[in-house]
């Protein structure tokens, strides 16, 4: 990656999905995420927050606007999909009938990591993650919270530098979901350039790693920035905790309760 | 990653298929006994069909080796013709199929590589049906196999290209693979599969001319039963490099059409 640009740039990204009727899933949406940052991508179901992920992943075309992860744009999408890793459904997306390691090995090998360069790669992630105990075992035995370290893994195996997480700790319970965010915290020490947005309803989970917040609402963008920034800049008081903080802004901005209350 | 790797990724996608077919080891006993039942099925039948027989003249070995062909090459048809389409929808099920598209490797490329291992086990279950054929009597030792093999070769790069459109079907409708079904009850019908087109009506038989597949059981006949030489076999064998040409580039174009509208629609994943 080239870090003179930014992680992501976002100009006036816009998407309808054709149907009757149809539905527009992103207003056009500006904000950049600079390397070394971790981003949180707040807000309720049916926001937007997937369809931007999906944008942002290559996996779907914006009917308007660009967007360049790092520093190439979305019609190059080899080239993005070979920075980026990508956690989107932990459960369904591996092969359930294949262990952990030979599940590695075939999305490995379409990053071009083959051979000796796989088996090193593996025993580090193996180790950092904590998956010696499953990974020769099919994943369709596999619990939820191990299926979660496994996809971590697969979108750290290339190291990437830029990693697009939604919803990674949705099927995990508070402790799981707790583990997956020290993990990604350890990454994020080993790889200080890696830029990370990340999506969650968990704001508990995410509170101590959440520099900046993105919060959609029906497709809008509502607030980007700092999230003591942000509370400033509304005339709120500042909470003690970053969990709090995370949870006033977003009740501020969306006008919704969280599990913290008002 | 570059174009130098693609052959690294099928391999590691037929490997990947390899072993998720191996965790089925009841499934291949399943298909060894089915292949012996309908080869000795179409034995005992083939005991009624005596006498000569309009079609059937023309290979040797009567009605028994006659449709031992047609028996063993159609399990290769069919995975040409619905295996692309097949492992789309088996993909969108599993949730899997997200997950490939993500890697920086064309798409189309492991569709194709997804294939290999169903198509190379349909090749060895041909080579059992042509074996089993053989202990039955099948007059299969002077054949002329190179010219079997580039027939079947150019066969089924031919019906692949239908089998893309199907692929591509199945991105757009969801549904598209009664396409394949269609395309294949049509080929058992017109195509010579289990009786020689020359016993359907006239205007039937004409229909069956717009099918790959009466070309290559044509030419496959003749290689396998009447040790057709290259020459002999020139008509089959300009006729499915014909198709092949038109429908291989026209079913790639439709399934990278389909996987952008895909990406419009944001239905990759669906089913």
């Amino acid at each position: 990656m080239n870090h003179r640009h930014p992680a992501i740039r976002v100009e006036g990204l816009a998407k309808t999905y054709p149907g009757k009727p149809p539905v527009q899933a992103l207003h056009p949406i500006h904000f950049q995420i600079d390397a070394g940052e971790m981003t949180v991508l707040l807000g309720p179901n049916g926001a937007g927050k997937t369809t931007l992920f999906k944008i942002l992943a290559t996996l779907l075309r914006p009917d308007a606007g660009e967007a360049w992860v790092a520093g190439r744009p979305l019609s190059q999408s080899r080239a993005v999909r070979a920075h980026i890793g990508v956690i989107t459904d932990p459960d369904r997306s591996f092969f359930w009938r294949l262990d952990g390691r030979e599940n590695l090995r075939f999305f490995a090998a379409g990053y071009g990591i083959r051979g000796r360069a796989f088996q090193r790669r593996l025993a580090e992630l193996a180790a950092t993650l904590g998956m010696e105990a499953f990974i020769h075992r099919r994943v369709g035995s596999l619990s939820s919270g191990q299926r979660g370290r496994l996809a971590l893994a697969r979108a750290l195996f290339h190291r990437p530098t830029i990693l697009l997480l939604d919803e990674p700790t949705r099927s995990l319970d508070p402790a799981a979901a707790g583990d997956f965010m020290h993990l990604l915290g350890m990454y994020l020490q080993e790889q200080p350039q890696a830029s990370v947005l990340l999506s969650t309803h968990r704001l508990g989970a995410v509170a101590p790693f959440a520099r900046r917040v993105l919060i959609l609402n029906h497709g809008r963008l509502l607030a980007h920035g700092a999230p003591e920034e942000l509370l400033a800049q509304a005339g709120l008081p500042q909470p003690e905790t970053r969990t709090a903080a995370l949870a006033r802004l977003y009740e501020h901005v969306t006008g919704r309760e969280t599990e913290y209350g008002r | 990653m570059g174009v130098r790797h693609w052959p690294a990724m099928l391999w590691e996608t037929f490997r990947r298929d390899v072993h998720i077919a191996l965790t089925y080891r009841l499934a291949f006993v399943l298909r060894f006994l089915s292949t012996l039942f309908q080869v000795a099925v179409f034995y005992f039948i083939s005991k009624l069909v005596t006498g000569p027989q309009p079609g059937l003249e023309n290979y040797q070995g009567g009605y028994f080796a006659y449709a031992l062909i047609g028996l063993a090459f159609m399990r290769l048809f069919s995975i040409s013709l619905s295996g692309y389409a097949g492992m789309l929808t088996e993909a969108q099920q599993m949730g899997t199929l997200e997950a490939q598209a993500l890697l920086p490797v064309p798409l189309p490329l492991l569709v194709f590589g997804a294939n290999l291992w169903p198509y190379l086990y349909a090749l060895g279950e041909t080579l059992l049906y042509l074996l089993l054929g053989l202990v039955l009597g099948a007059p299969l030792a002077g054949a002329n196999v190179l010219g079997a093999l580039v027939v079947a070769l150019l066969a089924s790069v031919a019906i692949s290209g239908l089998g893309l459109m199907g692929a591509a079907l199945i991105l757009v409708f969801k549904r598209g693979n009664a396409v394949s079904w269609a395309v294949e009850a049509a080929a058992a019908l017109l195509s010579g599969v289990y009786f020689p087109p020359q016993i359907l009506p006239q205007p039937v038989q004409k229909l069956s001319l717009l099918l790959p597949h009466t070309y290559a059981l044509a030419g496959l006949r003749g290689a396998l039963l009447n040790g057709a030489s290259f020459a002999q076999l020139t008509p089959s064998i300009l006729a499915l490099t014909g198709f092949s040409l038109a429908l291989m580039p026209a079913g790639v174009a439709a399934l990278v059409w389909a996987l952008k509208q895909a990406q419009v629609k944001g239905n990759l994943a669906q089913y």
